[in-house]
């Protein structure tokens, strides 16, 4: 594993089962990645790290399909995913599972028909069988007990834990975890994060993980990028990246607030006006 | 995927699985194992899984309806040559105490 | 001058976006129809989605279908006595309902009840992620979402315009018969006469213009809130609610001038 900044030229993993070769995005005016280049390893946990507004989630929308990439710039197994026809995105998508932030879980339905929906469309097992898959994926993420819920009867983090449960009902070989654990207690995050080391253990699972959660994250992660402001700060082993010299991956690391001098003095300033009129 | 039965003397039945047990084979294997084995009412059933490629939860599903319905046949049920992939599997799912009981 | 270039700049986004908007839509209601006839199976679905289109209307659409048979019955009897045809009430108020108020009305009413109540459905689901998530399963949401939704409008609004038009013509028997003390033979006589198949297949046909038209605008709405402003909140489901109810309402109403005026 090898540290690379923004200065040096991005190295690309070759070993990736997804990989993404200087993407830019953004909408409309607003560019919102800036040639970003990283490979996601197969059977690894990949943690993506940034504050609020880096680019992390336009990102992941670019990995699940949800936004259009140009050519060029995302490869799943070496094939462009611009260039894939419905046939080949129905495909990826059932080797796919996604978490999203909420849970986006189906409000109509009780947990256990939402986990059961992929089952129901995609294969031809059994009710009784459906069943069981089903509480055996809420078990796992420590909701034996609310398969009959609505998911407007549950709190957000057991919506998320259940979006999680639906999210691996179908063993996907990727999952996309958007921010597990913010909303949760320490412990309840604890578990998921080692429910998620063990899926990949157990099953071989590659995991892509979003999160600004920097302890949850060197907990977890076998490989780190950092993302800031839209690009790639830092790649590379948990370890390289913490020990990485560049400062702006220190500040990253370290918490520290942003020094905003500018933004200071344009505040003096629009303050110091009030006011005036009312003297005259 | 193929299915080899062998009946033994007293109602006993090994049933043998290769290939692939996962959600795409189990809704055939299920019916016919059902429909061909426990009606037969088999007063012990040993299940071999040692030529399984690959297994997913809807594999684990199949194997624990399969223990569930002999059990209420009143029927015995044992595991063989389960391989270390399985044996993960079955930890995530937290089922040993289920599917090991008497292995 | 950069008044003008500004002023050019709008104009030009309007049209830029009605055009865009329209073919979306277009392309929306070609992916739900190919959807009827696709993967998943929506059988239960269907049948779900009848169930809450009739119960949501079944008695509004009764409420309002007797008190317009009764104001028939009261403006027609008004309006014939003049001539002392008091007898033909009954085609009077048959014709009208059958022809022209039946479907529209029922139509409006759906609208304003189920049509509404699917437009926030759908878009909460947008807003929520939850047609992301359909599409990250490989599920279709056209034919897993809108699809079940266009079938049971098709079945639904029909059926609920027969029930308008029976109970319609039962107030008018009230007002006209009971009330007025026209003889019930001659309004019951004067309808079967004078009611033909032509009017009850314009009924037919209408309402299933209508069910198309309002599902198709109810569910497109709730589909896509949001998503030209790109953020997903609240206030954007009730402003494509809002717009979609009042917009069905005006295409129902345009669309009823035109059908009927192709099909006299």
């Amino acid at each position: 594993m090898f540290l690379m900044n923004d200065r040096g030229g991005p190295k690309v993993f070759t070993d990736g089962i997804i990989e993404v070769k200087n993407l830019s995005s953004g909408y409309g005016r607003l560019q919102i990645l800036h040639d970003v280049t990283f490979a996601i390893p197969s059977g690894k946990v990949t943690v993506i790290m940034g504050v609020s507004g880096c680019g992390k989630s336009t990102l992941l929308r670019h990995l699940i399909g949800l936004k259009n990439t140009p050519p060029g710039h995302v490869f799943v197994d070496g094939s462009d995913m611009a260039l894939f026809g419905p046939q080949e995105w129905m495909t990826y998508r059932k080797r796919i599972g996604v978490l999203f932030q909420g849970g986006a879980l189906f409000s109509s339905l009780s947990v256990r028909d939402n986990l059961a929906v992929p089952l129901r469309v995609h294969t031809r097992l059994a009710e009784t069988t459906i069943r069981i898959i089903a509480d055996i994926k809420l078990h796992q993420v420590g909701l034996t007990e609310f398969g009959d819920f609505m998911p407007s009867q549950l709190s957000g983090g057991m919506r998320k834990r259940a979006g999680l449960a639906r999210a691996m009902v179908m063993d996907p070989e990727i999952l996309f975890v958007d921010e597990p654990s913010s909303g949760l207690d320490p412990i309840t995050a604890a578990g998921l994060d080692e429910l998620l080391v063990d899926l990949k253990d157990a099953m071989g699972m590659t995991l892509v993980v979003v999160t600004h959660e920097l302890e949850s994250a060197f907990r977890i992660a076998d490989q780190v990028v950092v993302l800031d402001a839209g690009r790639v700060l830092a790649a590379g082993s948990p370890e390289a990246v913490r020990s990485s010299p560049d400062p702006r991956v220190r500040q990253f690391l370290e918490r520290r607030a942003d020094e905003r001098t500018v933004d200071q003095e344009r505040y003096e300033k629009r303050l110091t006006g009030v006011g005036v009129k009312r003297r005259a | 995927m193929p299915l080899t039965v062998s009946w033994e003397e007293g109602g006993s039945v090994r049933i043998s699985c290769d290939g692939v047990l996962d959600r795409d084979t189990v809704p055939d294997l299920s019916r016919r194992l059902f429909r061909d084995v426990l009606k037969k009412r088999p007063r012990h059933l040993r299940l071999d899984l040692s030529a399984v490629e690959r297994m997913d939860t809807a594999g684990l599903a199949f194997v624990l309806e399969l223990r569930n319905a002999l059990k209420s046949q009143g029927a015995g049920f044992r595991l063989e040559g389960v391989t270390d992939s399985i044996r993960r599997l079955v930890a995530l799912a937290r089922l040993e105490n289920l599917l090991f009981e008497n292995s | 001058m950069s008044g003008v270039l500004t002023f050019l700049d709008r104009v030009g986004r309007w049209g830029l976006n009605h055009v865009r908007g329209t073919g979306r839509s277009g392309i929306f209601l070609y992916d739900a129809l190919r959807g009827v006839f696709r993967p998943p199976r929506k059988f239960h679905a269907v049948i779900r989605h009848v169930y809450f289109i009739g119960t949501k209307s079944f008695f509004v659409i009764g409420f309002t279908a007797a008190f317009t048979g009764m104001v028939l019955g009261l403006q027609g009897y008004y309006s014939l006595s003049k001539f002392g045809s008091e007898g033909a009430l009954g085609a009077a108020v048959a014709l009208s309902l059958i022809r022209e108020l039946g479907p529209v009305l029922s139509a409006l009413m759906v609208t304003g009840r189920a049509g509404s109540a699917i437009c926030a459905e759908i878009g909460i689901m947008r807003i929520e992620e939850q047609i992301d998530a359909l599409e990250c399963m490989a599920i279709d949401p056209h034919a897993y979402l809108v699809s079940p939704r266009f079938v049971a409008s098709l079945i639904a609004l029909p059926l609920l315009t027969a029930f308008f038009d029976g109970v319609g013509i039962i107030g008018g028997y009230l007002v006209g018969v009971s009330l007025l003390g026209v003889n019930p033979g001659a309004y019951l006589d004067g309808m079967e006469k004078s009611v033909e198949w032509v009017d009850v297949s314009m009924g037919i046909v209408k309402s299933f213009l209508f069910a198309v038209l309002f599902i198709w605008i109810c569910t497109y709405k709730g589909f896509y809130a949001g998503v030209d402003e790109g953020r997903f909140g609240p206030e954007d489901v009730s402003r494509a609610t809002t717009d979609a109810v009042v917009l069905s309402s005006v295409a129902i109403l345009v669309s009823d001038y035109v059908a009927t005026s192709l099909l006299l």
